[in-house]
């Protein structure tokens, strides 16, 4: 009975804008009629005649894989393999560049590299240069920020693939009599191949759904890429919704046979050679060596993490943003503005309890849910988990839109209210509680709660005293990242806010687009220094599951 | 005294046609008994005593501990799983990590519904538990911070340290290594024996099985093929599986010469026209197909012109290997068209490829039941 409920709910809650979306993609009459007066495929036609988005989509898409990829190795192969000084805290702090968010690190580029403004351009000018050095507003700034901030995921996907390589395959090549070089050409490298090829085409997907960065870094130079462009199809007037619908449908099929390619190679190519099992290969010793690898590594931190935060703390205190020291003027306005016009102070007031709220009702939804999945025998569970994971292969931005005519159309009063952002965080981020919780749930062994009952436990007092406790650092963990991810929402949030329901990251965008820089400087710390407590307790919490020493 | 009647729990599997599970058993402990279900994975060993455990809910069948019945399937009462009043040790111990060793091996007085134990005794029983176990003073120390035969130990005091009526122990030396297994088996059985506990033992090990218990059911795909004490088991198995499971019995098939009564012996003519004596423990009609199994151990490796002894059995053969053990010498032979292993004397001298003589005695030759 539990389990109709909850499909019924969770289908719901995810087919019913994925139902809207493809209908309004087919809808060639009246904008946003429901049901359309026409159908037809006029606004795929349309799509495909814009070749200059398309073009710039794949441009930029490739260019950020090819230099995430290329971070991600070289990162990856330095923190699994070598002994560089401090390998355990570095790897834990290449995750901050994924909590930093694409928004924030491209507003913080901005400052930095955009033409004339920009600090560095500022910086040499001031030394004799003439023109400008760098420029973020084109195409290979906005790539070389993709790559930064949403690359990450080459970096997790590729250390994976390293780390779980048993190393006597290698010293048996060695003992064979190969050299290393060989070793690494014939042994190595075909077996971490098809984890690096499936980490590509997944990075490739994210970069083509990527947002934030395309939408800052894009829309001052004129730069569409298809995820912009579907932003400015519902902005325009009169709103071209079909248009938008199509593309956002295109970019969601391309996206689930990229990652459904992707986990095809992953598995295809690596059952032979690579177990469950977590080695820790035997790092390489390097001496000195060492010290110019951990460089590496940390300048990619300062790179994705310091210099930009660095950018933004410089640029909020400051009338106007520079860096040459003569010409500073301090000031603390930026933050009394941000806190006193109403509508930045509600649109973070708003975040934060939205975070809240979602957090924990999401937490427990996906408590109710993993005990369902993973540990009653309920028939049709299996189905339970598809539908609740599928939010997790449509874009953001896409399932947003979808979100948007899902429920301007429907009767209940609930467009442009902090209810229906609720609701579509809800959606999008349960995949990410029951992930993280499922990942607890499976580590616990079943027999810790059977022996519980033989021991003469009832249920309740069985989940109160042995369940419970042995779940919480996972509900936490849950907890902690569904409130992060809520806090710095961006693509389903601008579709769904309003003017009296507004949340951070798109005030932040919108204020960068209307307002001065200083002031969108301010917010993005802001909404930096929220989630930061956030990754310091979720730090804390996991590093206490996972029983390393302190 | 632990009554079971018919137990059947059978589970449906989409993957093939042989369905997991275990059908129809039924036995009898006298209070104290040591009685062990052994048998290959998947034989349904583990079900059974999830099932006398009140986990898994039986198909049907009937469980009754002294006077009360947990489960009976005609009327469909079930005693719930907590409220059974048994012990158990679980394969993986099911320390739970986040408890001390004291407030793990404690838990079963807390939640006693029998009556309710005060502070001051709860502390005093699980000492005690501590101490038959030998873990005195491991109490406070956090239940993560053991080793695997402390882990085994603590799981066992907090499986006896409410004084059940019956203990069910599922395979709970397999996670140990060899040297300590051997030690823990005879702690176990000391134990046992000590408390004077009904224990329901699940094990694959037949060693195992066979040094510690007072009855042994031996299961094969679901069903209890033979149960009887251990002796019984190793020197007349009831058929080819339970002579081949227990002790890795040479089996050869050929036909009774004439009509054998029950527990008499008789001539088998095997395939190739050697006749062997055999005990037939069921008996025999004249040209009735037989298989005889015969212990490598009761088999001895003579040279192929040696003198042949009255009453023995003989049956020429070539030696294809033989491997030095230590205490005894491997051979296997190929004799009566196929592979029979025997076991000789360390000191014995044979190259392989040299022709030899098997030689065992008739009441080592016994003809069992081809399952």
């Amino acid at each position: 009975m539990v389990v109709p409920a909850v499909m019924l709910t969770v289908g719901l809650m995810v087919a019913y804008p994925v139902f809207f979306l493809i209908t309004e993609a087919l809808n060639v009459g009246e904008a946003g009629v429901f049901p359309p007066e026409a159908l037809g495929f006029g606004n795929f036609i349309d799509m495909i005649e814009d070749t200059k988005v398309l073009w710039n989509t794949a441009f930029v898409a490739g260019i950020s894989t090819l230099m995430a990829v290329a971070i991600g190795l070289v990162l990856a192969w330095i923190l699994t393999r070598t002994a560089i000084p401090w390998r355990g805290q570095l790897e834990r702090l290449m995750e901050l560049p994924y909590y930093m968010t694409p928004l924030v690190g491209a507003l913080a580029w901005g400052v930095l590299a955009s033409p004339k403004t920009g600090f560095i351009n500022q910086a040499w000018r001031f030394a004799g240069g003439a023109g400008d050095l760098v420029d973020i507003y084109s195409p290979w700034g906005i790539a070389w920020v993709m790559a930064l901030f949403e690359g990450t995921v080459a970096f997790v996907m590729i250390a994976a693939a390293m780390k779980s390589m048993d190393p006597s395959l290698e010293e048996s090549a060695r003992v064979m009599g190969a050299g290393k070089l060989r070793t690494a050409l014939t042994i190595t490298f075909p077996m971490i191949l098809p984890g690096i090829l499936s980490a590509t085409i997944f990075v490739f997907a994210e970069m083509l759904s990527a947002f934030a960065a395309a939408f800052v870094l894009g829309i001052p130079g004129r730069f569409v890429v298809v995820t912009t462009a579907i932003w400015q199809a519902t902005s325009a007037y009169p709103p071209e919704y079909g248009r938008a619908a199509a593309m956002g449908l295109c970019l969601f099929v391309v996206l689930a046979v990229a990652i459904g390619l992707a986990r095809l190679i992953l598995r295809k190519g690596s059952h032979a050679t690579i177990t469950g099992k977590a080695f820790r290969p035997r790092p390489m010793r390097l001496g000195r060596r060492g010290w110019y690898l951990a460089a590496v590594c940390w300048i990619y931190l300062f790179l994705a993490v310091i210099l930009p935060l660095g950018a933004l703390l410089l640029t909020s205190f400051q009338r106007f943003a520079t860096v040459i020291f003569a010409d500073m003027q301090f000031t603390l306005q930026n933050y009394v503005v941000a806190f006193r016009i109403g509508a930045i102070g509600s649109a973070l007031t708003n975040s934060l309890m939205l975070g809240v709220i979602v957090a924990t009702i999401g937490s427990l939804l996906v408590g109710v849910l993993v005990w369902i999945i993973y540990r009653s025998r309920v028939p049709g569970r299996a189905l339970v988990e598809y539908v609740v994971m599928f939010p997790q292969a449509v874009p953001r931005l896409v399932f947003g839109l979808g979100l948007l005519w899902a429920w301007l159309v429907i009767p209940i009063p609930i467009y442009g209210t902090l209810w229906l952002l609720g609701i579509a965080y809800l959606t999008v981020l349960l995949p990410l509680g029951l992930r993280t919780l499922a990942g607890v749930v499976v580590q616990i062994d079943r027999s810790l709660e059977e022996c519980a009952r033989v021991c003469g436990a009832s249920w309740l007092y069985q989940m109160r005293t042995v369940t419970m406790p042995l779940l919480r650092p996972g509900i936490v963990a849950a907890w902690l990242l569904i409130f992060i991810s809520s806090v710095r929402e961006l693509g389903a949030s601008i579709f769904l806010m309003s003017a009296t329901s507004k949340v951070i990251a798109p005030a932040i965008v919108n204020s960068w687009l209307t307002s001065s820089t200083e002031l969108s400087a301010a917010m993005a710390l802001l909404q930096t220094v929220c989630v930061f407590f956030a990754v310091v307790f979720l730090f804390r919490i996991t590093r206490r599951f996972s029983g390393d020493p302190a | 005294m632990l009554t079971v009647t018919g137990l059947t729990r059978v589970f449906a599997n989409n993957f093939d046609a042989m369905a997991g599970g275990v059908r129809d058993a039924s036995f009898n402990l006298p209070a104290g008994t040591f009685f062990t279900l052994l048998g290959p994975s998947g034989c349904g060993k583990t079900t059974t005593l999830r099932c006398l455990a009140g986990l898994e809910r039986p198909d049907a069948g009937f469980i009754g501990l002294d006077d009360r019945v947990l489960f009976d399937g005609a009327s469909g009462a079930m005693v719930p799983v907590h409220l059974r009043g048994i012990g158990m040790v679980f394969q993986s111990y099911a320390i739970w990590p986040h408890m001390t060793v004291f407030e793990n091996i404690a838990f079963p007085l807390r939640v006693s519904r029998d009556r309710s134990y005060g502070r001051e005794e709860i502390a005093g029983m699980v000492d005690q538990a501590l101490s038959t176990v030998g873990l005195s003073g491991y109490g406070p120390r956090p239940a993560t911070r053991l080793s695997g035969g402390q882990q085994q130990r603590v799981a066992l005091a907090r499986a006896i340290v409410h004084q059940p009526k019956l203990l069910l122990l599922d395979e709970p030396l397999s996670n140990l290594d060899a040297s300590l297994r051997e030690d823990m088996r005879i702690e176990l059985r000391r134990l046992q024996q000590q408390i004077g506990i009904t224990t329901v033992y699940v094990t694959h090990d037949q060693s195992e099985a066979l040094a510690m218990s007072d009855q042994i059911a031996v299961m094969d795909r679901g069903r209890i093929v033979q149960l009887a004490a251990p002796r019984a088991i190793y020197f007349t198995p009831a058929n080819d599986f339970v002579a081949r499971f227990i002790g890795a019995a040479n089996l050869l098939v050929g036909t009774a010469e004439a009509r054998v009564a029950t527990g008499g012996s008789g001539m088998v003519r095997l395939v190739d026209g050697i006749g062997i004596i055999c005990v037939f423990p069921a008996g025999i009609e004249a040209g009735q197909p037989a298989t005889v199994a015969i212990r490598p151990e009761s088999i001895a490796v003579a040279p192929a012109n040696g003198p042949t002894l009255a009453g023995v059995n003989a049956l020429p053969g070539i030696l294809q290997d033989a491997s030095f053990l230590g205490a005894t010498l491997r051979c296997d032979v190929l004799a009566a068209g196929q592979l029979l292993r025997a076991v000789a004397a360390p000191n014995a001298a044979f190259a392989p490829g040299a022709a030899v003589q098997l030689q065992f005695a008739a009441d080592a030759a016994v003809v069992v039941e081809a399952a």
